[in-house]
């Protein structure tokens, strides 16, 4: 199960029988060699991602997706990724240089968070995250923030892995709750790579404890943690947004603010210093452990 | 600027409640701006007219302010808004 769902995957694209027609909650995962990303006119995103031009394609220019809407994402020479907004399949096409390895990172890193953000399924934010007790801790920096080091660093010690990158939330009854990814670690950002596969992946959602982040200071500083209120809160949040569309902007900036009216967000000076990972490690773990309900 | 003065607020402009403070949020600029308690008042006011004259009518009724004072006051409000893009004025 990643980010939740079942995934099933079907070879044969010619056996009309095979097609999926829903029914249950899994997500079906076919080869469809007809993709043309050149069929498509609207293009959302272009950018360089993994040392790779990517785009993401659609049929119209919109302000909403509508449920039948279809997309296209290209990994120029690479991968071709299709589905349609509400649909549970997603078709893919092996171009000249994909492999089934970069075919999986694309798909677990990229394309699913992407299909469960335009299908309005979850809402992602840029952040590690790990379990202390049953609990979802995540951690959001800036680049090269030290994030992945400090995630990798509690798996080490025991704590379930719930999302290496992009943090799958929803949000139900008032509650916010971080969704388990996949059970990939990057700890180093090497390009087009699935990553090491954890031992002990989260298997269930979790309500989201705390968000820590995480401020590189220098290598003699004090590891020291600050709550955050109100605007600079909002504004730390929003700073770590992930796969927030331009057409789902409203929504996504009143999701991050009830996420910010119910969850304690912390600020925590990290010193710039592996050999001090034990003593970060030990104080976020204490402070999340003493930490009841919203301050 | 005057009390007069028609005004439109972007649909990319957006009001939001953190914990006790209030922002306003332009998700074209991506710019936060704070709001206090008095320009908050100021800014739902406005988002349901289009006119400073609504304003000025509804905050002389529930405060105990010198006309020109508070007149004074909205046109500064209004025109730091629209300095920053976050209202447009005709």
């Amino acid at each position: 199960m990643l980010y939740g769902i079942n995934l099933k995957y079907l070879d044969d694209t010619n056996d009309s029988s095979l097609l999926y027609s829903g029914g249950d909650d899994s997500l079906v995962i076919l080869e469809d060699n007809t993709i043309d990303h050149l069929s498509f006119p609207v293009s959302l995103v272009y950018q360089n991602n993994q040392d790779r031009q990517i785009s993401l394609l659609t049929d119209r220019d919109f302000t909403t997706p509508a449920d039948d809407q279809p997309w296209i994402f290209y990994v120029e020479n690479v991968i071709s990724f299709a589905w349609e907004t509400k649909n549970s399949v997603i078709r893919y096409r092996f171009h000249e240089l994909a492999t089934d390895d970069i075919f999986r990172f694309w798909l677990y890193h990229v394309v699913l968070p992407i299909y469960l953000s335009i299908g309005q399924v979850y809402r992602f934010l840029h952040a590690g995250a790990v379990e202390i007790d049953e609990k979802a801790i995540l951690f959001m920096a800036s680049s090269f923030g030290g994030k992945s080091t400090l995630t990798d660093y509690f798996i080490q010690r025991g704590h379930p892995l719930i999302t290496d990158d992009k943090m799958a939330t929803y949000e139900k009854d008032g509650m916010y709750y971080a969704v388990p990814s996949h059970p990939y670690h990057r700890p180093f950002r090497t390009v087009e790579v699935l990553g090491h596969l954890c031992e002990n992946p989260s298997t269930q959602v979790r309500p989201i404890h705390a968000i820590y982040i995480l401020e590189k200071s220098e290598p003699d500083a004090s590891c020291t943690i600050r709550l955050l209120k109100g605007v600079e809160k909002f504004a730390r949040l929003h700073e770590g947004g992930e796969m927030n569309f331009s057409f789902f902007t409203p929504k996504y900036v009143n999701y991050l603010a009830g996420l910010a009216n119910k969850v304690n967000v912390f600020s925590v000076t990290v010193p710039h210093d592996l050999q001090r990972l034990e003593e970060v490690y030990q104080i976020i773990k204490e402070h999340s452990e003493t930490l009841q309900g919203k301050l | 600027m005057t009390l007069d003065t028609n005004y439109t607020i972007p649909t990319t402009v957006m009001l939001q409640s953190v914990d006790d403070e209030t922002l306003l949020f332009d998700s074209a600029t991506e710019l936060f701006f704070t709001l206090n308690d008095v320009g908050a008042i100021m800014w739902e006011i406005m988002s349901e007219s289009s006119t400073l004259r609504a304003v000025y009518d509804e905050l002389t009724e529930a405060y105990d302010v010198p006309s020109q004072q508070l007149e004074a006051d909205i046109v500064t409000f209004a025109t730091a808004l629209t300095q920053q893009g976050l209202i447009h004025c005709a």
